[in-house]
């Protein structure tokens, strides 16, 4: 793995929400964003990291153009036409399709004959891209996810919360699985998470948010190159980071 | 351990044994719904010799009367003509249902405003409908296959915009996200959610338009099984009636068996294979 900071930051992805606010069902307005401010430089890998229910998840609907009613602004990486890629908290496979032609329905229409199968050995899922989702586990299902994801060589990729409800040890490989992946062809990534060891040991630069609403409390950076963060070091990491954020649990 | 162990194995036998059974009971299946047949005929028989009658023929003279009909071609023209009508109804009815149902379903507002409509003519007779069309549209054959259409459509609608409510929005918001086309959205994310309410609507429709097309031929059509049993309600010929009926019925088992329960194993083969 090479942790060079990427090249060109000519087109980051650059967040301005001013207000993001729910009606409830009595008509209550309830606000999950205030003033949330951020960017991320083209090419790095980004978590947006706050305690459950702070409006991370609301933050990556609006920036997938799934909510509109936002003031604010938001801009997006360009290249690859724009294209957008998103791992959801479910896998969210089409139950109907095989593995495979759940990923390749995702590509564009030049390219659904494009061979995949490198993508599909680095991600272990050779042995099943002829299955239906029904007949994965939720590990294999989450991996078919990322396949699909990373086929359509995004601009922009962005994972919400892609490894909970996994066991510990699962949810580590696919980490290692989806940091190979990644770094075989960086693209902008903004993953949303709680699990603040994981945001240390995938991104980048960490955003930290406050409890809603979600407001940037600071950007913690992580410079030390990816294979260097083993145990040892990631206790160091993760003392700098309370100290600069003794207020993150 | 060992007690789990032979838990287990008994278990794996009694599996054994009930697929046994179960295959043993397929078979018994058949032969049930044979002797049940075969002794249907038999009271039949037994009924129409007991009291002789032009009303009540036996079931050989039905199977003459059949013969008969067959030998002339006059019995494959009249099923012809009636099974295209079936078939052009209910593609018409299936078609507009589908896509008015869907509408209904994914629109509250259009739902709110033309639900009044959809019980109203759920609620009109077929008679009504039919006597209506050849009125106003003349006796042809578009009024008679519209007027079945249109007996069907209500159904049709109230199908499918309960499937269209039950679609699962995180399907459409991942294809909103990789920007699927307009018809990758229809073909691979709607039509197979709405799979299962479009079978239940064909399976019932099928079954209620055959019998509507009887009673449309009957009204104001040359031709067709209708047609024909009203001929022979006239002529007082009960053996050529039931054998239209039957010969009717048996077409309609066999569209059943050889084009709706194979499309539905097909489009449904991805259930039911857990992990």
């Amino acid at each position: 793995m090479n942790d060079t900071p990427p090249v060109g930051a000519e087109s980051p992805l650059k967040v301005d929400i001013a207000e993001k606010a729910f009606r409830s069902a009595e008509g209550v307005p309830l606000v999950a964003i205030r003033d949330l401010s951020f960017e991320v430089p083209e090419g790095e890998f980004a978590c947006l990291l706050g305690p459950s229910g702070c409006g991370k998840t609301t933050t990556l609907r609006v920036l997938l153009g799934l909510d509109k009613e936002f003031s604010g602004t938001f801009r997006l990486p360009d290249g690859s036409d724009g294209r957008v890629a998103a791992v959801f908290q479910e896998p969210t496979l089409l139950p109907w399709r095989t593995v495979e032609q759940n990923v390749r329905l995702v590509l564009p229409g030049k390219e659904r004959d494009k061979d995949l199968d490198s993508l599909f050995r680095s991600l272990g899922l050779t042995a099943v891209r002829a299955l239906y989702p029904a007949e994965l586990s939720l590990g294999l299902a989450r991996r078919a996810a990322l396949a699909r994801a990373f086929a359509t060589e995004p601009a922009v990729l962005f994972l919400d919360e892609p490894f909970v409800s996994l066991d510990e040890r699962t949810a580590e490989r696919l980490r290692h699985l989806l940091l190979s992946v990644w770094s075989a062809r960086r693209t902008t990534a903004l993953m949303v998470t709680h699990n603040l060891r994981e945001a240390l040991m995938l991104s980048d630069r960490i955003i930290v948010l406050s409890p809603g609403p979600a407001r940037v409390l600071g950007t913690f950076l992580v410079r030390l190159p990816r294979e260097y963060r083993k145990p040892q070091t990631m206790e160091d990491l993760l003392r700098s980071f309370r100290e600069r954020f003794p207020e993150h649990r | 351990m060992t007690l789990v162990r032979g838990a287990l194995q008994g278990e794996r036998t009694a599996l054994g044994g009930a697929r046994g059974v179960l295959r043993a009971l397929a078979r018994s299946h058949l032969l049930t719904v044979f002797l049940s047949l075969a002794g249907l005929c038999l009271v039949w028989q037994l009924a129409a010799n007991a009291w002789p009658s032009r009303a009540l023929p036996t079931p050989p003279a039905v199977w003459d009367a059949l013969v008969r009909q067959a030998a002339s071609g006059e019995l494959f023209f009249h099923l012809g003509m009636t099974l295209g009508r079936v078939a052009a109804a209910f593609v018409l009815a299936m078609g507009i249902g589908s896509v008015v149902g869907v509408l209904l379903g994914i629109s509250r507002r259009a739902d709110r405003f033309f639900n009044a409509w959809v019980v109203l003519f759920l609620n009109i007779p077929a008679l009504v409908v039919i006597v209506l069309a050849y009125i106003w549209f003349g006796l042809n054959e578009i009024a008679a296959i519209g007027a079945v259409a249109v007996n069907k459509i209500p159904n049709v609608v109230v199908t499918m915009r309960e499937g269209a409510r039950a679609l699962e929005p995180r399907y459409a918001e991942m294809a909103a996200v990789y920007r699927l086309g307009p018809f990758d959205r229809v073909r691979h994310i709607l039509a197979p959610q709405l799979q299962p309410y479009f079978a239940a609507a064909a399976r019932s429709g099928i079954a209620l338009i055959w019998k509507i097309v009887l009673v449309v031929e009957l009204l104001g059509r040359p031709n067709g099984v209708g047609f024909q049993i009203h001929l022979y309600f006239q002529l007082f010929d009960v053996a050529s009636i039931l054998a239209y009926t039957l010969a009717f019925v048996a077409i309609m088992l066999v569209v059943e068996l050889l084009l709706v329960q194979p499309f539905e194993r097909y489009s449904t083969r991805w259930r039911g294979k857990p992990a």
